[in-house]
């Protein structure tokens, strides 16, 4: 019974903690590790297929840290980046559904990256994205 | 019996947790609504953009590039700290306070420091005639004056502010006021960016100029849902559709190559690679163009 009570008490602990990591209001403390902020919120809701496009060139030479930002927490985010051929260069999917992954850009690319969740129905809340950038 | 008297247990926990969760979740939702500027809906933003956002990369960024490329300051790119009192209307307010926040980028990457008060100073006057004051932290000029020399710390005051500044505005329903202090930063950088291009030949900083094209095709849809709102909106986003036509002159090429990922450092290195080819006549056309644009703004 006490055991019980332990892993329901861990379980309720760790979700909260998930839950507040990627809240839109904890966002930006995810920008940290030298990266600088572009200067922009970038906040939309989610069209009928549960999914916001954001269209963003990436230099050459410079790494960046992409931060998906909801305050969902019946659905896991999913953050994906392509280019504009739309091949897959990035999905969180892969990786425990990472609230912010850094990328070193060899060559300058025009990318689109995608912020959703997996319901059938419709929600209509809002995802934020956040961009970070430093020298290489 | 016992088996009865756990369930029920097992019953007063879930219940428990259940109203546990819910409360902290209505907790979160109440502290968020208790602030003013989230109350605001923001979804104009997305309508008018198609659900679709552009971004726009930071203008520090063309900055680090002149630096990285061993070109000496030059102190005459910028726009005189002095000319604020010129900028009377919201329109040109908010333009400068994004050319002055590249000029203090530039100030910035060169390390003249000394300089960067009086631009710092010159964007909280404007932030002030516009009514965003409030992005600015109340101490935050005397911690700016206290790590002056800290390269890194002014450049985190300085995105820190204008993102706060972006925030602001969306919450309170004034994006196009956020939109035009993105361009005025764009603009400035990319007339930063042209002068060094057309003076120095230096092919990293060509290049860079001719990738703006993407960013300022993002820019013109950033802006073109405020294309009536007025003789001046409209006349701005005439001159970046005409500097967009000479991009279209720019020949950009891209072939994909697979990523390599490194998940214990939370890292893709993408190996795509593209390269840009850029005549001598549009670069000087280009040129020309920004800064025209950017004289109609700061004078």
């Amino acid at each position: 019974m006490h055991k019980l009570i332990l892993l329901i008490t861990i379980l309720l602990v760790s979700f909260s903690i998930k839950a507040q990591e990627n809240s839109m209001a904890n966002c930006s403390d995810l920008l940290n590790s030298g990266y600088v902020s572009d200067g922009k919120e970038y906040k939309a809701k989610l069209d009928q297929n549960n999914k916001v496009k954001f269209y963003a060139t990436f230099f050459g030479d410079s790494q960046y840290r992409i931060i998906a930002c909801s305050d969902i927490t019946d659905y896991k985010l999913q953050l994906s980046v392509y280019d504009t051929e739309k091949n897959l260069l990035y999905s969180n999917i892969n990786y425990n559904y990472s609230t912010y992954w850094n990328f070193t850009f060899n060559s300058t690319i025009d990318c689109i990256i995608e912020i959703g969740i997996n319901s059938k129905k419709q929600e209509h809340n809002e995802v934020m994205l956040l961009i970070g950038f430093k020298e290489k | 019996m016992l088996l009865t008297k756990k369930i029920k247990s097992l019953l007063i926990i879930f219940t428990l947790a259940i109203l546990f969760f819910n409360n902290s979740c209505k907790n979160n939702n109440e502290s968020t609504e208790n602030k003013p500027s989230q109350n605001i809906d923001t979804t104009s933003v997305i309508l008018k953009y198609r659900n679709s956002l552009f971004t726009i990369p930071s203008p520090y960024q063309a900055t680090y590039t002149i630096k990285n490329s061993n070109i000496s300051f030059d102190y005459s790119l910028l726009n005189s700290a002095d000319n604020y009192s010129n900028y009377t209307t919201n329109f040109t307010q908010a333009l400068n306070i994004g050319i002055y926040g590249t000029d203090i980028g530039y100030l910035n990457v060169y390390a003249q420091t000394q300089k960067v008060i009086s631009y710092f100073s010159t964007i909280k006057y404007l932030s002030e005639e516009l009514g965003i004051q409030s992005a600015f932290q109340s101490s935050m000029i005397n911690r700016i004056e206290n790590n002056i020399e800290n390269q890194d710390s002014l450049l985190l005051f300085m995105t820190d502010t204008y993102r706060k500044f972006d925030s602001y505005l969306q919450n309170n329903n004034r994006n196009e006021i956020g939109v035009l202090i993105i361009t005025g930063g764009w603009i400035e950088s990319l007339y930063i960016l042209s002068v060094n291009a057309v003076e120095q030949k230096n092919r990293k900083i060509i290049n860079r100029l001719g990738e703006q094209k993407h960013p300022l095709d993002n820019l013109i849809e950033l802006l073109s849902p405020y294309y009536y709102k007025s003789e001046v909106y409209a006349n701005l986003i005439d001159s970046l559709v005409d500097l967009a036509y000479e991009f279209d002159g720019i020949i950009y090429n891209y072939s994909y190559e697979k990523p390599e990922i490194f998940p214990e450092k939370k890292l893709s290195v993408i190996n795509s690679k593209s390269n840009i080819i850029i005549s001598e006549y549009h670069l000087r056309t280009i040129n020309n163009k920004i800064a025209s644009i950017r004289n109609s703004i700061i004078h």
